[in-house]
């Protein structure tokens, strides 16, 4: 038994001490940010990042440093990091919008009109939050289905197939907008400007200029360079490290 | 009887023979041969066999349209006929003397031709043995615009018959731009004595390109009304209920119209050329004439005339130095009357100086072609002056120029600074390290899929459970029904051992959960200790089971009153059981 609880000891050791070591370079992240040593503060926030760890907060405050550091491209692809995470954050919403509002390329959003009639309640409903009323809507039917049959209550069956109607629509647009997520890569452009080309070289022809913190559709990679869409019609390639994937 | 046999092949092949040759003809038919020009003719192209394709060659004189083909089917004393019927309608483009030449009709692998039919066409003003009482004309107000000049095109029907169901064919009017003016007109007119109706309509037409353009002939359709059916003897119903109009249907061409379309003479005038034909006028006015450093004044221009004045844009206004100018959206007073469009074009510009001082705005200036004089004519609005003051909050004013103003300003963007509360602050909370990302499609499927696992195991569960519950108590409700019938056939010997037997395997059924059949005794201790009866009851069913075996196969000697103490035995032990 002793050996037992020797065993399990060690095996948390690291796991704690891996912890206190993420901790600690939290804080001192946080510290080099209120002391306005940004970059101090950047390389302490990525080294928890770089572990592997994806944290809303943690996103926010990498983007909070870029920020500061004027780095418009980077900050905006760690807010919509963040925004995956946290999407009804009111601290991130706000930073957010301030750094969208620097943003250069007007972004016309591309809406079906049919799809927005349809999902008109989806409309301002993040995906993190569609996902658990889905999931807790699914619990609420099996239960009502359970109790119905338990106690053979009429009123109980029509409640489970009304709750059922909505249970499947919540789920069906749930893991049909969860799977177009894990789909669709989206991007963010990182520099201060960048041109857009025709092809796989800089000597292609210059179709359009993006500039930082534009969003864009990572369509394809080869070689190097992405194919990202920005708006319908304006479709082109980038090299790579001048587009950072959310 | 061979001879006569003979016959009626013979007889019977003939006839097949002349429906035959009555099946390969074909017969043009026209509803006149004489007509005037602006009048047309209906030929129809018939056919007596089936699958006909009537191949209509040009008719010189002429111009064909197509109005479809029809069949029918007849049966006269016991043959049958097929007809397919053509139809055309023929416009003559010219006076003279024609014929329609044969036309071929094709049907299988043979062709056949109608015969051809000679037409007379006489000049519109030609007397008609008929004096037909409508005309149609079509004629343009200016048969020499030039390009961008609004001309009418008119159409006129004028009859002095009862028509019905007229239906107007405009051309395509190419080469112009065309808007109907208005719904048309109807009024009467005497002309020789004689009243006529008249129809108008009009459509306004503004040439697009110089040259000739041609305008092809309008269509009327029409149903002339030539007299009166009665509907029945009696006068009374036709007066109740009207006759019926005896209508013939026509077709009336108005003739091809040619338009000389000029250009419009260069232009070597000062100022810039608006693109405008028609009249027009110009004026422009300031909203005050002082006005404060960095507060905006209007700037309102109204272009005013006929013609093609919806396609006015705003007048090139030149402002000094120093000066921001943002325009608005024009407002439009224009409407389609008789001559075309008119109306009125405002265009307002606020312009806003940013120094005190004295402003001369350069005089505005409209260039137009007038095609009344052939000559292009300029309005100005005359120098336009107003007054700064100064204004000791100006130089905080902000004035972002929207657009391209088309005038230096010299301003340059200013750079967004990031400031203190710009953005909001660090989030410090220690689970900030903690990895949650967010959920993908297999953890999502997961949580919907979880209760419905459980929802099934429990489902399967209380099924079970219920299953087993409701063989028990089948059991138990059948071990007592048998107890009861054993009990009330006591006095008769045997059906009350059967009854007892019965009771016995239903109790033991009910003790042990399943149907029990040919049970020992040694089955019913087991069973009965196993339900959580005591020995003795377990004994004294055992002993029930050897009474019964013996009164069924030996003869049972028991009184009726034994009988009831096996049947309450059964009874103590179920309770026993139950306890």
């Amino acid at each position: 038994m002793k050996r037992v609880l020797i065993f399990l000891i060690l095996l948390l050791l690291p796991i704690t001490a891996l912890g206190s070591d993420l901790s600690k370079a939290f804080y001192e992240g946080v510290s080099h940010y209120e002391a306005g040593r940004y970059d101090d503060a950047l390389e302490r926030f990525l080294s928890i990042s770089d572990q592997g760890i994806e944290n809303g907060k943690l996103a926010y405050n990498i983007g909070n440093t870029h920020m500061q550091k004027r780095d418009l491209g980077r900050a905006i692809l760690w807010y919509e990091r963040a925004a995956r995470l946290m999407p009804k954050d009111p601290d991130l919403i706000f930073n957010r919008n301030v750094a969208l509002a620097q943003v250069k390329d007007r972004q016309e959003e591309t809406v079906n009109p049919v799809m927005s009639v349809l999902f008109f309640w989806k409309k301002g409903v993040p995906l993190k939050t569609l996902q658990w009323l889905a999931i807790g809507s699914g619990l609420l039917f099996w239960a009502l289905l359970a109790l119905q049959i338990l106690l053979r209550n009429t009123p109980l069956k029509t409640a489970a197939a009304l709750w059922g109607a909505v249970f499947a629509i919540l789920a069906s647009t749930a893991i049909w907008d969860t799977a177009m997520e894990a789909r669709i890569q989206k991007g963010v452009v990182l520099p201060e400007a960048v041109s857009v080309r025709s092809g796989l070289s800089d000597t292609a022809t210059e179709l359009f200029t993006l500039h930082a913190g534009s969003r864009v559709v990572v369509e394809q990679q080869r070689g190097g360079w992405v194919r990202i869409a920005f708006a319908e019609g304006k479709i082109g390639w980038v090299k790579q490290e001048t587009v950072g994937v959310i | 009887m061979k001879r006569m046999l003979s016959i009626l092949v013979m007889v019977l092949l003939c006839g097949l023979g002349a429906s035959a040759v009555y099946a390969e003809g074909a017969r043009a038919v026209v509803d006149t041969n004489r007509l005037r020009l602006g009048e047309s003719l209906t030929l129809r192209v018939i056919a007596d066999f089936k699958q006909a394709r009537v191949e209509m060659p040009e008719v010189e004189g002429f111009r064909i349209s197509s109005r479809g083909t029809n069949s029918r089917m007849q049966m006269i004393n016991g043959q049958t006929t097929r007809e397919v019927e053509s139809l055309y309608l023929l416009m003559p483009v010219r006076a003279g003397a024609f014929t329609i030449p044969a036309i071929p009709v094709t049907g299988g692998k043979s062709v056949v031709y109608t015969q051809p039919v000679a037409i007379q066409v006489d000049e519109r003003s030609a007397p008609s043995s008929t004096d037909q009482p409508w005309n149609v004309t079509a004629d343009v107000s200016n048969s020499t615009p030039y390009v961008g000049e609004q001309v009418v095109w008119t159409f006129r029907f004028q009859t002095a018959a009862r028509f019905q169901n007229a239906r107007l064919g405009k051309p395509a009017f190419d080469g112009f731009s065309s808007e109907e003016l208005g719904e048309g007109r109807a009024f009467e007119q005497v002309i020789n004595g004689r009243r006529y109706a008249i129809h108008e309509v009009n459509q306004l037409l503004i040439p697009q390109k110089p040259g000739t353009i041609a305008i092809q002939p309008a269509s009327l359709s029409v149903g002339i009304v030539t007299g009166r059916s009665r509907r029945s003897a009696d006068p009374f119903f036709d007066d109740v209920f009207g006759g019926r109009n005896v209508v013939e249907q026509k077709l009336l061409t108005t003739e091809d119209l040619t338009v000389n379309v000029r250009p419009l003479p260069p232009y070597a005038g000062a100022g810039s050329f608006s693109g405008l034909v028609g009249q027009y006028s110009l004026s422009a006015s300031l909203e005050k004439e002082t006005v404060k450093a960095g507060d905006p004044v209007t700037l309102t221009l109204t272009i005013e005339g006929t013609g093609n004045i919806r396609d006015a844009v705003a007048p090139v206004i030149s402002l000094p130095e120093g000066l921001k100018h943002y325009g608005d959206t024009p407002v439009e007073q224009i409407a389609l009357g008789p001559n075309g469009w008119q109306g009125k074009k405002t265009f307002k510009t606020a312009i806003v100086p940013l120094e005190a001082g004295t402003v001369e705005i350069s005089p505005v200036i409209l260039v137009w072609f007038d095609p009344a004089s052939k000559s292009y004519r300029t309005a100005s609005s005359g120098p336009l002056r107003f007054v700064v003051t100064e204004n000791a909050a100006a130089e905080q004013v902000d004035v972002f120029q929207g657009g391209d103003s088309g005038v230096p300003l010299g301003m340059a963007k200013k750079e967004v600074r990031l400031k203190g509360q710009d953005i909001l602050p660090l989030k410090v909370n220690p689970d900030a390290v903690r990895h949650a990302p967010p959920m993908g499609t297999t953890r999502l499927l997961a949580w919907l899929g979880g209760p419905m696992g459980l929802f099934l195991l429990a489902v399967l569960g209380l099924k079970r459970f219920t299953r087993d519950l409701s063989a028990r108590e089948k059991l138990s409700k059948r071990a007592a029904e048998e107890v009861r019938a054993a009990e009330k056939a006591t006095s008769d010997r045997e059906l009350f051992y059967a009854k007892l037997h019965g009771a016995l395997s239903a109790v033991m059924g009910a003790l042990a959960g399943r149907p029990v059949e040919g049970m020992t005794g040694e089955d019913i201790r087991r069973i009965v200790t196993a339900a959580g009866g005591s020995v003795d009851a377990a004994e004294q069913c055992v002993a029930i089971l050897d009474s019964v075996e013996a009164a069924r196969y030996g003869g049972g000697t028991e009184g009726e009153g034994g009988r009831k103490e096996k049947v309450q035995a059964l009874v103590r032990l179920m309770k026993e059981v139950k306890a």
